[in-house]
């Protein structure tokens, strides 16, 4: 195997695991509330913003330029992400548990898409259309092996991913607040019954969505740049992902998001390079006609 | 129809066509007047689609975007060959090769007539329109929306990318439908013939939405598995309204850019244009036929009132109405009038669209 193909599949795995960063917060939001958060991606794109407010010395807090160090930056970017993504559960996404109402999932849906474009064009309007470029994380490129070197970002943005999914994997599967979560995704009716309280589990779920892709946003945000629309195409990837490995399935989304970044990597190679954002549709069409309900999905049960 | 359904109609007929009258002088007016007329049909045709039958698309802007280019690219000779060997005068006499780049220019004389190319359009729409359902209305859940996003950025990347043919973000420039004598667009023309689809398109749905088939869709809309167990086909109705939307789609695209709009860009389906349908059909009233038209009137107005703010601010404006709507009263702008006019018996008392 010569290094140009391993390079192209390293570099897919790499893709892969920051897309499964973002795919996994809207993939535990969509299995506990039933919900497809649309603006997703713009917590992503908050993070990116929260990261280079605190670190860049372009804002000043009290006459004193913020301007700590990015890796400090990141775990208060996660953090203020979640807590947005838990007022945003409480004053809007509440209701369709707490209150009877008419087509909860098209409630649920225009209410982040309006929330999208409010927050894109808020950040429009109040910092521009300017592509804004937080501190590197870890500088220069990275000699791995022959002749492959990487750039010392991304390879950070692989750790934070790797390390990220890992301890939420953790969470969902080893401890008592996951065992919840996963309860109320399978049976809401019962998890009740057995005294979860499932208004929380969407509380939390919503919060770890928020950390997730506030981590994502801030990871990528020197790679990628950040600006008002940085959001929307990998929340698209990360609906791609989300069908790909069955709607709501944890290790499904983590697999399909390694499948769709070799995908891109090696279609961006072989076939061309301008049409790298048009592969993860092709996926789509492909799980739509012959695996509706994903690699990891259980079939839908007809009532 | 009561008393008062049928005079509000008619002075909305009679102001819709006094329009070009009035304001031949000011075509700015026009213009503004025909952009509602667009965002009439587009927000009224997508209203079909989610307020009648459940189905929440956002690949509305791709449907009009795919008509403008399909007619755009027949009647701007993309069969023909570009021609780019400096400044020609085109068969219409426009001077324009400053908006269309230096040296460039295409010569119309290879394409077909403007109006086949809109039938063409409205057929492109449909056949895409009917393949995308068949491929994701099999299956329930939130797949519509999922794919219907991917698919509109991806419509947009596409023409975006192959820029040997679209011309992408420069912009490719097409032929007028209806010119005056001077080669330049005939705006009053122009606007009668969207008034005359808006029309059509509200009369054909109306007569949809008031018949059987109006009444399988809601059934679909409120529940699909009652709507199964009553004999409707949820598949085949759910795909036909995702048809016809479409094909409306298409159309208002496609004539709107040979009327309006002379150089079409991708930037027509970008989510921003969904957002502006989606919050007119949601601020008017969801599920109502009048509900879109209020919206649409009052949304480009707005707008243009906010053009001197920001460019950006009527989205700002616009996204706060949708979830406020959305979050404290669902049936929209029209929902709140309905229940005045109910009251007083202004208006036939037909089931509330929303129980809160």
């Amino acid at each position: 195997m010569d290094y140009y193909l391993l390079a192209q599949l390293i570099n897919g795995v790499i893709f892969g695991l920051i897309y499964a960063l973002i795919a996994l917060g809207l993939t535990i939001v969509f299995s506990i509330m039933r919900i497809v958060n649309f603006s997703h991606g713009e917590f992503y794109m908050l993070g990116g913003y929260t990261l280079y407010a605190l670190t860049s010395g372009a804002v000043t807090f009290f006459s004193i330029p913020l301007s700590m160090p990015t890796i400090i930056g990141l775990p208060i970017a996660m953090v203020t992400v979640a807590i947005f993504a838990i007022v945003i559960e409480r004053g809007m996404l509440r209701p369709i548990y707490t209150v009877r109402m008419d087509r909860p999932e098209e409630y649920a849906i225009i209410l982040t898409f309006g929330l999208s474009l409010f927050l894109q064009y808020g950040a429009l309007t109040a910092v521009g259309p300017y592509e804004m470029t937080p501190g590197a994380f870890w500088e220069g490129s990275k000699h791995i092996l022959g002749d492959l070197y990487l750039a010392g970002d991304r390879l950070f943005a692989t750790g934070v991913s790797v390390l990220l999914i890992a301890i939420t994997i953790y969470f969902i599967y080893g401890t008592w607040t996951g065992r919840a979560l996963m309860a109320t995704a399978q049976n809401r009716v019962g998890s009740t019954v057995v005294g979860i309280n499932t208004v929380r589990m969407n509380m939390i779920a919503m919060a770890l969505a928020g950390l997730l892709a506030g981590a994502a946003g801030a990871a990528m945000a020197p790679i990628f740049l950040v600006y008002p629309d940085v959001g929307q195409i990998p929340v698209i990837k990360a609906f791609v992902i989300i069908v790909l490995g069955g709607m709501g399935s944890i290790p499904g989304a983590v697999v399909a998001a390694i499948i769709l970044g070799v995908v891109e990597s090696l279609g961006s190679v072989y076939v061309s390079v301008a049409y790298r954002d048009v592969f993860a549709f092709l996926v789509l069409i492909g799980v739509l006609l012959f695996r509706p309900h994903g690699l990891f999905g259980q079939k839908e049960r007809r009532a | 129809m009561t008393l008062f359904e049928k005079a509000t109609l008619s002075l909305a007929m009679v102001v819709g066509l006094a329009i070009p009258l009035l304001l031949h002088n000011e075509p700015y007016f026009i213009r503004v007047a025909a952009s509602v007329l667009y965002f009439i049909i587009l927000s009224s045709s997508w209203n079909l689609l989610l307020g009648y039958a459940g189905q929440l698309s956002f690949a509305h802007a791709a449907f009009a975007g795919i008509g403008a280019y399909t007619s755009g690219l027949l009647s701007a000779g993309f069969l023909g060959e570009n021609i780019c060997t400096g400044l020609i005068e085109n068969s219409l006499g426009l001077v324009s090769d400053v908006l269309c780049g230096e040296g460039y220019s295409r010569d119309f004389r290879y394409g077909i007539h403007p109006l086949i190319g809109v039938f063409a359009a409205c057929l492109v729409a449909t056949g895409i329109g009917w393949c995308l359902g068949r491929m994701c209305l099999r299956t329930r859940g939130p797949y519509l929306a999922l794919m219907t996003l991917g698919f509109s950025e991806t419509v947009r990347l596409i023409l975006q990318i192959e820029h040997d043919y679209t011309r992408g973000s420069l912009g490719l420039r097409i032929p007028y439908l209806w010119t005056t004598d001077d080669g330049l667009p005939n705006h009053a023309i122009g606007y009668l013939i969207m008034f005359a689809l808006t029309v059509l398109t509200i009369f054909i749905l109306y007569r949809l939405v008031n018949s059987e088939k109006g009444l399988y869709l809601k059934a679909i809309r409120e529940d699909e598995d009652i709507a199964a167990v009553m004999g409707i086909d949820l598949v085949k109705w759910k795909v036909r309204a995702f048809v016809i939307s479409s094909g409306f789609a298409g159309l208002a695209g496609a004539l709107y850019a040979h009327l309006f709009v002379q150089v079409l860009a991708p930037q027509m389906i970008l989510i921003l244009e969904m957002g502006l349908i989606l919050a007119m059909t949601i601020v008017g009233g969801l599920g109502t036929l009048t509900g879109p038209v209020i919206g649409a009137i009052l949304l480009v107005v707005l707008w243009e009132f906010m053009r001197d703010i920001s460019p950006y601010a009527h989205m700002l404006l616009f996204a706060t109405l949708v979830i406020v709507v959305m979050k404290f009263f669902r049936g929209g702008l029209f929902g709140l009038i309905s229940t005045w006019l109910k009251e007083r018996n202004l208006i036939s008392k037909a089931p509330p669209f929303t129980v809160d």
